[in-house]
C-alpha cells in the first residue's frame, strides 16, 4: 500500500506533468510515442496510478527542458526553466555574480561544469591580484 | 569596453567581470572561432545593457532569458 508520502509526490507529478503537457500542447499519445512507452503508462502518471521511474524521469525532464526537481519537488517550480544542468555549477555561478571578489557573468554552455567556473574564479582572483599589483 | 582574449575550458564562450568602481570588462574564450567570440561579445552586451549585476534574479534566471533571446 502506498505511503501518504509517495501519494503525494505522485499527485505532484501528475500535476506538474499534465502542466508541461498543456503549455507544450502535447496529448498523452504523443508523449507516450516520444517517450517510446505505451499509452497506458503515460494514463497511470497522469492519473496519479504510478511514478515512472528515475531514468524516465530524467528523459522526461529533458523532453521538455526542466529540472527533474521541477517534476518531483513542491518548491521544484522555483526551478523550472532553469539553464545550468549541474546544482553546484548553478551555485559557483551565482557566488560569480554576487562576490565582490569576482563580480562576474558568464557566457557557457548548459552543460557548464563545476570545475570550469572554478577554473575561471581563480583566473578572475590572478587578473585582480595583478591589476592591484599584488602580483608582478 | 576594455576586451582580452585568453584560453578558457571549452564549456565557456565568455564571461563580463565589473570591478568596485562599476568599469567593465569583458573576456572572451581564445579557443574559440571569431564569429563565436562576436556572438559572445553581444551576449556579454546585453548583460551590461539589462544591468543584470544589479538585478535580483538568480545567475539560472538571468542565463535562462539572456539565452532565450539570443
Amino acid at each position: 500500500m502506498p505511503t501518504e508520502e509517495y501519494e503525494k509526490m505522485m499527485k505532484l507529478f501528475s500535476t506538474r506533468l499534465k502542466e508541461l503537457m498543456e503549455e507544450n500542447d502535447i496529448n498523452q499519445v504523443e508523449l507516450s510515442a516520444a517517450m517510446g512507452l505505451s499509452r497506458s503508462t503515460v494514463n497511470k502518471w497522469v492519473t496519479q496510478k504510478a511514478i515512472p521511474r528515475m531514468g524516465i524521469i530524467e528523459k522526461l525532464a529533458s523532453y521538455f527542458g526542466v529540472p527533474k526537481s521541477y517534476l518531483l519537488e513542491q518548491d521544484g517550480k522555483t526551478n523550472k526553466r532553469a539553464y545550468y544542468v549541474d546544482p553546484e555549477t548553478v551555485l559557483l555561478a551565482q557566488e560569480l555574480k554576487d562576490n565582490p571578489e569576482y563580480r562576474a557573468l558568464l557566457d557557457a554552455t548548459r552543460n557548464l561544469k563545476p570545475e570550469s567556473v572554478k577554473e575561471i574564479m581563480a583566473f578572475i582572483k590572478y587578473q585582480k591580484a595583478k591589476e592591484e599589483g599584488h602580483i608582478d | 569596453m576594455r576586451t582580452i582574449l585568453i584560453d578558457l575550458p571549452y564549456d565557456c564562450r565568455g564571461y563580463v567581470v565589473e570591478n568596485e568602481t562599476g568599469d567593465s570588462c569583458i573576456v572572451l574564450n581564445a579557443r574559440m572561432s571569431h564569429e563565436m567570440n562576436v556572438k559572445s561579445y553581444e551576449h556579454e552586451l546585453r548583460h551590461l545593457k539589462n544591468k543584470d549585476f544589479r538585478c535580483n534574479d538568480s545567475v539560472d534566471e538571468i542565463e535562462s532569458c539572456c539565452h532565450k533571446d539570443n
